[in-house]
């Protein structure tokens, strides 16, 4: 399942897959896809904020690609 | 011991030589493993490297190929390389941007680390995927030191079931560590499992649990 949300949501986000976890017969993990600004990842505050522990490693796209059509 | 995955992938083609000297530069710094693929109208070619997998160890569906064969491979248009040492993979990254491919390439492997790369290359990082907590059923879930093991493949094409077994003939001294760690890596097609990680894992798993 992916979906697209605003931020400020991810709280609320968070809540429900906790609520559903304790529900579901079976394993799932959550992962999350930021976009950088001027290479900082500005969503790390905000999973700090609320209680979201993400791994110290992942994928970073470093910014090497162009357009096709520029 | 580090763990860096390096890997493309075209929507459509793009230049072919662009994507030879990508290749080049993916093989210039010590890769434990490389794999590139092909795709034409009817048929996907791919081929990989995996340190210390010969043709000898060669085994049903699972083809091994050289460092070199994978490097000369033409009209490719996604490849992938595996590292463990953060200098090299530095290197890589000093060395794709100053050749300018303009090719999307993405690095998986500590934040930390690969945005310090980015920084010293001049590069700055577009986007991050991270991994957060996983829910549900945990005690469905195999131990955590062979989670270690077998989520070097993100699709969990290495069976839990597998490394036990290789764990227990490896205890048996029915073959090598080395063997095993190139058994598992096989099954991994996307040939992301690191396999002299894999050899130190699946050592220190052999310690703690075999024959349970």
């Amino acid at each position: 399942m992916e979906c697209k949300a605003p931020s400020d949501k991810i709280s609320e986000i968070y809540n429900a897959l906790m609520e559903v976890a304790s529900e579901t017969e079976t394993v799932f993990t959550l992962d999350i896809i930021s976009k950088c600004k001027d290479g900082v990842n500005p969503l790390k505050p905000a999973l700090v904020e609320a209680g979201i522990k993400v791994r110290e490693n992942g994928k970073t796209n470093v910014g090497l690609g162009r357009p096709l059509i520029p | 011991m580090g763990d860096w995955v390096v890997f493309t992938t075209d929507a459509r083609p793009l230049d072919p030589e662009k994507h030879t000297r990508l290749l080049e530069i993916l093989s210039n710094h010590n890769p434990v493993g490389l794999a590139t693929r092909r795709m034409e109208k009817d048929k996907t070619t791919r081929i990989r490297y995996v340190e210390g997998w010969d043709r000898g160890r060669d085994s049903g569906a699972f083809r091994s190929s050289t460092l070199e064969e994978v490097k000369a491979m033409r009209g490719t248009r996604w490849s992938s390389a595996v590292y463990t040492d953060f200098e090299d993979v530095k290197a890589v990254l000093k060395e794709l941007n100053e050749a300018d491919l303009g090719i999307s390439v993405v690095f998986s492997g500590l934040f930390d680390k690969v945005h310090e790369a980015c920084r010293e290359a001049g590069t700055n990082p577009h986007t991050v995927n991270m991994s957060g907590e996983t829910f549900g059923k945990l005690d469905l879930l195999p131990e955590p030191k062979m989670l270690e093991i077998t989520t070097m493949c993100g699709h969990h094409m290495v069976s839990p079931f597998l490394v036990r077994h290789l764990a227990n003939r490896v205890k048996r001294g029915q073959m090598t560590a080395e063997d095993a760690s190139v058994e598992l890596a096989k099954q991994c097609t996307c040939n992301f499992f690191n396999v002299v990680r894999g050899n130190k894992l699946l050592k220190e798993y052999i310690e703690v649990t075999v024959d349970k």
